[in-house]
């Protein structure tokens, strides 16, 4: 008489809202000891440590290293002190390419404005995302001391500056699971290739389930999603038909195996996924004056973000500026951060109105930064060379009060003086946002329990971006 | 050179206090007087057991002990006896970063603990009872006997040793083994199990006719006397070893010459070299063997690990520290199963390595550097070591941080552990002395590590499921007493992993059937009841769906092969030269032969959870995910194979519907269809396809007039069986 617990495993199995591709099936195990050892399902929503506002992310990565002092960080005595040499405490600094020793100092060309209600400053080339600036908090002394892209990108997403460990979104998929059950947990989009390649949103040690989707609009945002062309619509339905009924005798035949069921149910979210993924990164979708608020290029990847958080996705990515230097102004510093500026201008603007008109900027942190900034000194006549010892970046949503600037950097804005923010502490206070203690969001691997913040992340600063 | 002994690990330092003469009287009351009181009122706040316990214990330092006191924390050692720049000290004199206490302390007081330092540091507290670190008391530190075959009482069930053990287990717990498999599932698994692939229909069948009593021992020495087992073991161990073809990180720079470490590593497997020679030649095979080619090549384990070549313009000592700690952790893990890594920022907090012993395992390496690898020509020599005339001193590192240096560690391998200590300093023999010890017949870890791992192999998990971690934080063996009897049959029979490979294989335990429900005693089958039915690694999912389809190269060896791959999955990543139309005619080889880039996973093998070649890695994810599930039904290879499939199947079989389900599931499933089986899928084949279907290139004879409806129904069978649970599941 063991038909009706099968029959109750087969509905549940269908109706149980299972995380994007790997099915769970723990809860049944509890409840029937026949089944054999099955993977849990890693994607389940999960309970936050502590009540949050943030339920999802979307991170605004400016690959390349903005300049603070061009964007959000104003600094009068650089203007003051313009062409000449820099104090003799940043000589030797460790930076890439080149000594202070031997650079000037070198102005911001940017007009800055006092912005919104609270005055927050910031470039005036922001023309639209300045309108922005009262949900706004600029962490000005944000601070690491990797001076390379490639092991730069590495720290700001996995909190390691070598490769192979969780990233950021996978850490934030293995605390909490994602809603959506026929789309990818953590997902990125970029415009080009990156420095170092995928590895940047992998799952490192954590399951592969938690490693991030590579996403790019059109027709086919997800490898393997068009069937071939002979299988198309009916005829791939028929064929699946088929191997579902070989499993379904195959799995009988075997006590109803949990990994088994779980593969039978993979194929059934697989199919879902199909249709379910190209609609929601259709902007056709979206009406015209949506699609003008954010603007093209990096504005539709911005939408597009909207659109996955809206369906349940957790954390999502935007890579900008890649397949070439990006923010990464050697030369031409002014010209180059103004276009690139004002790439991105309606795209940030547009995302935080539109998240915030539709209610959902409460339950969205938004994060915008790079993997360092730059000098405030001179690379060549007219460029600025890396600076991670002190930079800016914003977050905005996810219950942080905004209008106002976190933190701070010296009188030429080259380290982190006023409340510097390493990045452990920033990835604890992400964490921390989302209801997770960096402390106890551990796996356990090499002899050890792991952590997104390792030994560090000590100063967390969620209360003070919370507080009112 | 006091500092340099005595800024050992806490263990070192535990052992050394056990022969510490009892401080004088005179330095024992100044303690009292002077020292204790400080302590107590200034530091016990956060460096105490209590501070511990409230888990405000900070830099990892108790100052509550003589043994906290000496062997220090993350830092290293506080007090260091007669050490006027005992880190305490400069400490409390807000001499340097750390200033401590916030307060300072009044000068009388701090020149109290000069005095005292000077003297000796007396302190006449008891040793600590701080977590026993004795080697001695955790299983896999202590020597490996041979233990007794144990009496159970289903005699019948027993053919050899391996079922006696399992047996009492299973006896202990009341549960009742599963009756053996049928000859099919016993040859389909054998034959994965040991070569990585799918009998093939002329295999099936001879045995299935073959009752003989030696037919399944024939099977097993004709497959481990295939070259095709080398090409799967030895897949299983460049997982252990972290093996890939280029270095990583932005550059990603080809080691075009690494595949010829692979190969060795697969021949070395079908050859069944002694395992302790094998571990030899990868550790130090030119300084053991300074005439061999082969073992030079060995030593491209110590070679393709990854590097950042961009450390032209970034800074050369922490590319070499990397280099280093790859290859100190590396060793630990794949050899001696101990995440030894855990020591390279404070002593071990669980096993018998300290802080000392870690970079004392770096120095052995720092004689050693790679020679130029990249941009060599793919034909060219094998990556291999040369060695440094006069080696850096390696420095004991703060918080394994390199700006934070501390005494100097001389080459070592863990003191603790038997024979462990000090090894040659002579640049040309580290490497050799540390070879020696890890297969030396009284090192307790490298038997049962490589026993364990065999055994996982052969049924998905280890009988410790922490492959990589038999310590004190690693899981504790489900079987012990096999474990140790496994090890020492390893030893007792010239290492040959072969000989393992048969004794595991003739069991009762391995040939039992995998049906049969879970018991609630035995949720996991840990007991293993039943045989553990496991979903195939991405290689042997690709090398079945190409053995399937009939398109399989087995062709051995040689450089790597670039198979084709997405423009938006190598859109990700800058620097990696993709030329795959150079390969097309090896495109269907083996897995095993295709390239490894640490920067780019292979689309399809990332999808069924390849491990990341970055560390060394035990054991595979095994999540089922639904982009598996895409990659199968939808993807380029899966759908690839699916058309060869049903060309060949066309091939073979005509157009009889019956015909081709009969030679389709011998082909994809090994063993013969079942009526009900037959029945529905000729009633598929039947099935009308639309008109105007074009035919997909299914490579048939010219003259073979096949109606295109049929063949794109064939097609559509041909993928749905790759896609079915029995395709990826061996039994």
């Amino acid at each position: 008489m063991t038909a009706p617990a099968v029959l109750s495993r087969r509905q549940m199995l269908a109706r149980t809202g299972l995380g994007f591709g790997a099915v769970a099936l723990a809860d049944l195990l509890a409840r029937d000891g026949r089944l054999a050892a099955a993977p849990p399902d890693p994607l389940a929503p999960k309970k936050p440590h502590f009540p949050a506002k943030a339920r999802s992310v979307i991170w605004l990565f400016m690959h390349g290293g903005p300049s603070q002092v061009d964007t959000f960080d104003p600094k009068p005595a650089l203007a003051k002190f313009d062409g000449q040499p820099p104090p003799a405490e940043y000589h030797g600094l460790k930076l890439q390419f080149t000594d202070p020793a031997r650079q000037k100092l070198m102005a911001s060309r940017m007009g800055f404005v006092r912005c919104g209600r609270s005055g927050l400053e910031m470039a005036d080339a922001f023309e639209a995302f300045r309108g922005c600036a009262d949900d706004v908090a600029v962490l000005r002394g944000v601070h690491h001391g990797v001076f390379n892209h490639t092991p730069g990108i590495y720290l700001m997403n996995t909190g390691h500056d070598r490769m192979g460990r969780p990233a950021t979104g996978a850490w934030v998929t293995y605390g909490l699971g994602c809603e959506a059950d026929d789309l990818p947990a953590f997902v990125v989009m970029n415009d080009g290739p990156l420095k170092p390649g995928a590895g940047v949103w992998g799952s490192g040690y954590l399951p592969a389930a938690h490693q991030g989707t590579n996403l790019r609009p059109g027709k086919a945002p997800i490898p393997n999603l068009a069937p071939p062309p002979e299988l198309a619509g009916a005829d791939q339905r028929r064929a699946l038909d088929l191997a579902q009924r070989l499993n379904r005798r195959h799995a009988d035949e075997r006590d109803g195996d949990a990994q088994l069921e779980a593969r039978i149910a993979s194929y059934e979210l697989a199919f879902r996924m199909q249709a379910a993924a190209p609609e929601a990164t259709d902007l056709a979708r979206e009406p015209r004056r949506v699609r003008d608020l954010y603007g093209g290029g990096f504005g539709e990847q911005c939408l597009i973000a909207r659109r996955l958080v809206e369906r349940g996705v957790r954390f999502v990515q935007i890579y900008h500026g890649c397949g070439g230097g990006g923010w990464d102004t050697h030369g031409g510093n002014y010209g180059g951060h103004l276009k690139l500026i004002r790439s991105i201008d309606r795209g940030c603007a547009g995302l935080l109105k539109d998240l915030k008109a539709r209610g959902l900027l409460e339950s969205t942190l938004v994060v915008w930064g790079g993997e360092f900034g730059r000098t405030p000194t001179t690379e060549g006549g007219d460029g600025r060379d890396h600076n991670p010892y002190g930079f800016s970046m914003w977050l905005a949503g996810g219950g942080v009060k905004g209008g106002r600037a976190v933190g701070g950097t010296d009188d030429l804005g080259f380290k982190a003086v006023r409340d510097p923010l390493h990045v452990h502490d920033l990835h604890a206070t992400l964490l921390r946002l989302l209801g997770l203690d960096h402390r106890r969001l551990t796996y356990f691997h090499q002899g050890r329990p792991q952590r997104l913040t390792d030994v560090f992340g000590d100063h967390d600063i969620a209360d003070r971006l919370t507080a009112g | 050179m006091t500092r340099l002994l005595l800024a050992l690990g806490a263990l070192v330092a535990a052992r050394a206090e056990a022969s510490d003469p009892k401080p004088d009287p005179k330095g024992a009351a100044f303690f009292e007087a002077k020292i204790r009181p400080v302590l107590v009122e200034h530091c016990f706040r956060c460096h105490s057991a209590d501070a511990q316990k409230a888990g405000k214990l900070k830099g990892g330092l108790r100052l509550d002990t003589r043994d906290g006191l000496r062997g220090g924390g993350d830092s290293g050692p506080a007090v260091v006896a007669k050490d006027g720049d005992s880190l305490l000290l400069k400490a409390i004199r807000h001499d340097g970063d750390l200033k401590m206490p916030a307060a300072k302390l009044p000068a009388a007081v701090v020149a109290d603990f000069e005095a005292w330092v000077a003297m000796g540091a007396p302190d006449p507290r008891a040793a600590d009872a701080a977590p026993a670190r004795d080697p001695k008391t955790h299983w896999a530190f202590r020597p490996i006997v041979r233990p007794p075959v144990p009496a159970v009482k289903g005699k019948d069930g027993v053919l050899n040793p391996v079922d006696a053990f399992v047996l009492a287990k299973l006896e202990a717990a009341g549960l009742a083994p599963a009756p053996p498999a049928d000859r099919a599932t016993l040859l389909r698994r054998a034959t994965f199990d040991l070569t990585g692939l799918p009998p093939t229909p002329d295999e099936v069948d001879a045995f299935l006719k073959d009752d003989g009593k030696d037919a399944y021992a024939g099977v097993v020495d004709r497959l481990l006397a295939s070259p095709r087992h080398g090409e799967r073991y030895g897949r299983h161990w460049l997982d252990v070893v972290r093996y890939a073809d280029s270095a990583g990180y932005e550059t990603d720079d080809p080691y075009p010459t690494a595949w010829r470490y692979r190969d060795y590593v697969i021949a070395s497997l079908n050859a069944d070299k002694p395992f302790d020679r094998f571990v030899k030649e990868q550790l130090a095979g030119d300084e053991l063997w300074p005439d061999s080619a082969e073992a030079a090549t060995a030593t491209g384990f110590l070679a393709v690990g990854p590097f950042a070549f961009e450390g032209g313009i970034g800074r050369a000592d922490v590319v070499e520290y990397q280099r280093r700690t790859d290859l100190a952790d590396t060793t630990g893990e794949a050899f001696l199963g101990l995440t030894v890594g855990c020591a390279r920022c404070h002593n071990h907090k669980f096993d018998p390595i300290s802080h000392l012993d870690y970079f004392g395992l770096q120095a052995v390496f720092a004689a050693s550097k790679p020679k130029a690898a990249k941009n060599a020509a793919a034909d060219g020599p094998a990556m291999t070591l040369t060695h440094v005339a006069a080696p850096p001193a390696v420095r004991q590192l703060r918080r394994g941080e390199l700006d934070a240096p501390l005494g100097v560690a001389p080459p070592a391998v863990p003191r603790a552990l038997p024979g462990g200590g000090e090894v040659a300093a002579d640049p040309k023999r580290r490497r050799a002395a540390l070879a020696t010890w890890v297969t030396a017949a009284d090192n307790p870890l490298t038997a049962r590590v490589i026993a364990n791992r065999v055994w996982q192999w052969h049924f998905g998990a280890g009988l410790v499921r922490t492959p990589n971690d038999l310590g004190t934080q690693g899981e504790a063996p489900t079987h012990p007493e096999l474990l140790d009897w496994l090890a020492s049959e390893l030893r007792d029979h010239g290492w040959s992993l072969k000989h393992l490979h048969r004794v595991i294989m003739a069991s009762a335990t391995y040939r039992r059937a995998g049906r049969g429900a879970a018991s609630a005693k035995d949720p996991e089958n840990r007991l293993l009841a039943r045989f553990p039915r496991r979903r195939l690694e991405a290689e042997a999912i690709w090398d079945h769906l190409h053995a399937t389809a009939g398109t399989i190269d087995l062709t051995a060896g040689g450089p790597p092969v670039y198979p084709p791959v997405s423009r938006e999955a190598l859109g990700n990543k800058l620097n990696v030269k993709w030329e795959s139309d150079k390969y097309k005619d090896q495109w269907t080889r083996r897995a095993v032969y295709l390239v490894n880039r640490r920067s780019l996973v292979l689309p399809f093998a990332e999808a069924f959870n390849v491990a990341l070649p970055v560390a060394s890695a035990g054991t595979r994810d095994r999540t089922v995910v639904a982009p598996q599930a895409l990659e199968l039904l939808n993807g380029p290879v899966a759908v690839g194979q699916a058309r060869a499939f049903a060309g060949r199947l066309l091939r073979e079989c005509g157009t009889d519907p019956a015909k081709i389900a009969d030679r389709a599931w011998v082909l994809a499933y090994g063993r013969p269809i079942r009526p009900d089986e037959r029945a529905d899928v000729v009633a598929f084949l039947k099935v009308e396809r639309p008109a105007g279907k074009r035919p997909t290139p299914l490579g048939l004879p010219a003259d073979a007039a096949v109606d295109p409806g049929f063949a794109a129904g064939v097609v559509e069978c041909a993928l749905a069986l790759m896609n079915a649970n029995e395709f990826v599941y061996v039994d």
